[in-house]
């Protein structure tokens, strides 16, 4: 059987199509569970983070695992996504009613601005290499969130009014408002956020970046990731295909940084949330999936974000625990050793073992 | 056809944790429902790790301490309280994660958040499920938007006026400057009515100097343009760990300027290796100082230095202790009961929130408007010989 369907679907794809079908499942488990009233209030609180941090580290592994390079900005870009979109939605609030229309305008809107940073951010910065791209990128996003941070803006009769010292000093008319509210951000954005919006946006992520793997330009980014000499002498544009790869990255990005600004029903820039530590978070989700594996990000995302809630009867070790945990995981997938080890003990040859004549004679 | 094996691995993880995450929905689901009515079960959350994790400290050990008082002599309406914390890190988005647990775990008043922005996230939450909410510590005006929610400390607003109307009452000074962090909510909370409030009392603002939270090493060049501008006081509306800083920077500059906080300024005395001697003179408003001589606050300090650890002892933890009597007040005059839903428990409460009058360590005769908000008297301190002394 096994054989047959491999001839006639590409293996490729069927990987692709166990990716979407692990999320459709877990999507049925998580809705037969609400429907039956098992689900406890935090679970059902995490869904959209879950989807949020799946998104942002499929979107990151595009950069890190198929473009080849180290990117430490990518919480900025989720900040951009963020303010824009909030922005929009507090704005637009009072003339488009129906969060039907308003949200998927208001993701387009995060998505578009994080995209065109990646492009403007990713002009200077892929120029450089390796460790030189993740200190700019680093930089960048620890700029965005520094920015964003302390800015007021507002807007009245007059205009839009800017300033960085203080609320006072936007010099508002009576009937202005203030959009940002400097460290205390923006508040009043709706909660349009939803589980369903979610897996329907982590599948369309998804669906773009696999589709955009595996085709021309996909295979393109990648003969630069390996060897990027050859790339060129056959004619590929390293600027191009690296830039189109980077703001694809962000775009989604963006997308994962309207979901969080719409699940809480405030938006401040803190170095908790938009920091390098979340860059680095979202790095370590894509490195402990595997760098290259999309199935893997979404995996190691959702269980590195759950497991510090699960734990949460831990009490005070609990941040120990999770730490140890992360280091164990990491050494059980990815030292050689412990490769070695489990490809000796791998169910699967077991399974293999008993079926090999078969596939032989089968091939 | 070789799958990889660290998908397997992966695979395997993800289920485990998926199991132990759907078995624990499961028991704990069902757990919540059911309440005999013979105890009041109060949540909180806040920092308990990270930077900030001094503030959380202090309100566990401060509502601790008031369940286990209120328990020895017999409880609320008879009922026993019992207290869960959970940490937050004071993060917006991992609040309400410790909020929901709270919930799950059975929650029916939250005493909480600790910190601003992480209160503002969970506001919401709590006005959706109708969850009385009172905050020991969160000073931002938004976070009583909702008429669920009520405060035990002072709003940012508030402070800013009421040191202003100090400094001009007192006649302090009339010459004034500002060192404030403009990357802080509650510092530039404070800064922007400080500055309004100033402007009607008379006193002639100087100069406003800010910085940010990623640059709070070197004061100099503010605290030279201060000294040229010839400022009498200099008010500091931040936290205790940047004011170290400025005092001592101060003092190699020659300012002879009088300093004047706010009560983030509340701990300063208790840095590791900080001269106590910079802090002599400094004029603070807080709502709390250690060695008043009021028998509330002596009971209150030698309770708490007797079952935790006398250093965490701050306003913070004697918050979060009025909270708790706050609670029992308006459950006692509502008529609260333990086998009550919590949305009846919010009505009730909110109604007696209004009626109250409360003594507390934080202040006397504590009373609260519909809107959320405390009308309690700001106390002064002056710090002399390394302690604070009551100004009047």
């Amino acid at each position: 059987m096994a054989s047959t369907k491999s001839k006639l679907i590409k293996k490729s794809t069927r990987s692709d199509l166990i990716t979407y079908a692990m999320v459709l499942v877990a999507f049925a488990v998580v809705e037969i569970l609400k429907s039956t009233g098992n689900i406890t209030s935090l679970l059902r609180g995490l869904l959209v983070p879950l989807c949020m941090y799946s998104i942002l580290a499929v979107s990151l592994n595009l950069v890190v695992g198929y473009l080849g390079e180290l990117s430490l900005g990518h919480a900025g870009f989720m900040c951009v996504g963020a303010y824009a979109s909030s922005i929009f939605s507090v704005v637009t609030q009072n003339t488009l009613t129906s969060a039907w229309i308003r949200f998927p305008l208001a993701i387009l809107v995060g998505g578009l601005c994080a995209a065109i940073f990646g492009v403007l951010i990713g002009i200077p910065v892929l120029r450089l290499k390796g460790d030189y791209l993740a200190i700019v990128t680093l930089a960048f996003g620890e700029i965005i969130k520094n920015i964003l941070g302390t800015i007021y803006v507002g807007y009245d009769s007059h205009g839009i009014h800017a300033s960085f010292t203080s609320q006072s000093s936007l010099n508002l008319e009576a009937d202005g408002t203030v959009l940002i509210n400097g460290p205390l951000g923006i508040t009043g954005t709706p909660n349009d956020s939803t589980f369903v919006i979610g897996i329907v946006l982590l599948l369309i992520t998804l669906f773009v970046i696999l589709n955009f793997i595996h085709s021309r330009a996909g295979r393109a980014v990648m003969s630069l990731r390996d060897n990027r000499i050859a790339a060129e002498s056959v004619g590929i544009s390293v600027t191009k295909y690296k830039l189109i790869a980077f703001s694809l990255s962000a775009f989604f990005a963006g997308i994962a940084g309207v979901l969080y600004s719409h699940n809480l029903n405030v938006l401040a820039a803190t170095s908790k949330n938009f920091g390098y530590n979340m860059s680095i978070m979202i790095l370590v989700f894509v490195v402990l999936g595997g760098i290259g594996n999309i199935r893997g990000s979404i995996i190691a995302a959702c269980v590195l974000t759950a497991l510090p809630e699960v734990l949460r009867g831990l009490r005070d070790y609990r941040m120990l625990i999770y730490a140890i945990v992360l280091i164990v995981m990491m050494i059980m997938t990815s030292s050689p050793k412990a490769i070695a080890f489990w490809e000796t003990h791998s169910i699967k040859k077991l399974f293999k073992k008993k079926n090999g004549k078969t596939e032989k004679e089968a091939q | 056809m070789k799958m990889s094996l660290k998908k397997v691995l992966a695979a395997v993880l993800a289920l485990t944790f998926l199991a132990a995450c759907f078995t624990a929905c499961g028991s704990k689901g069902t757990g919540s429902s059911s309440s005999d009515g013979k105890t009041l079960k109060i949540g909180s959350s806040g920092p308990l790790t990270g930077d900030a994790a001094a503030y959380g400290i202090a309100v566990k050990n401060g509502i601790q301490l008031a369940v286990d008082e209120i328990n020895a002599a017999g409880g609320v309406n008879g009922m026993k309280l019992e207290f869960q914390m959970e940490d937050d890190e004071a993060d917006a988005e991992k609040s309400v994660n410790a909020y929901n647990t709270l919930k799950d775990n059975g929650m029916q008043v939250f005493i909480g958040t600790v910190t601003t922005g992480a209160c503002l996230s969970v506001i919401s939450q709590t006005k959706a499920d109708n969850m009385f909410q009172i905050t020991p510590s969160a000073s931002a005006a938004k976070v009583i938007a909702n008429d669920n929610c009520f405060q035990v400390c002072f709003t940012d607003p508030n402070q800013g006026t009421a040191s202003a109307d100090y400094i001009a009452s007192k006649g302090l000074a009339t010459k004034v400057a500002v060192i404030y962090n403009s990357s802080d909510a509650y510092s530039s909370g404070i800064y922007d009515n400080f500055k309004a409030e100033a402007a009607v009392k008379g006193l002639d603002l100087v100069d406003s100097e800010a910085f940010t939270s990623d640059s709070k090493q070197d004061f100099s060049s503010q605290l030279s343009k201060i000294k040229a501008l010839g400022a009498e006081l200099i008010f500091l509306p931040i936290y205790y760990q940047e004011a170290s800083l400025i005092l001592s920077q101060a003092k190699n500059a020659g300012i002879t300027a009088k300093f004047f906080g706010c009560d983030g300024l509340d701990g300063l005395l208790n840095i590791e290796n900080f001269d106590k001697s910079l802090a002599e003179n400094v004029m603070l408003l807080t709502p709390f100082a250690a060695n008043a001589t009021d028998e509330t606050t002596k009971k209150f300090v030698a309770a708490y230095n007797a079952k935790f650890d006398p250093s965490t002892l701050n306003q913070f933890a004697a918050d979060a202790y009025d909270a708790v009597y706050i609670v029992k007040a308006a459950a006692e005059k509502a008529g609260v009961t333990g086998d009550m839903s919590v949305s009846a428990i919010c009505d009730a409460l909110k109604g007696a929130m209004t009626e109250i009058t409360v003594d507390g360590v934080t202040g006397s005769g504590m009373t609260w408007k519909a809107t959320g908000e405390v009308n309690k008297e700001p106390k002064a301190v002056k710090i002399e010989n390394g302690e604070y002394q009551p100004m009047d």
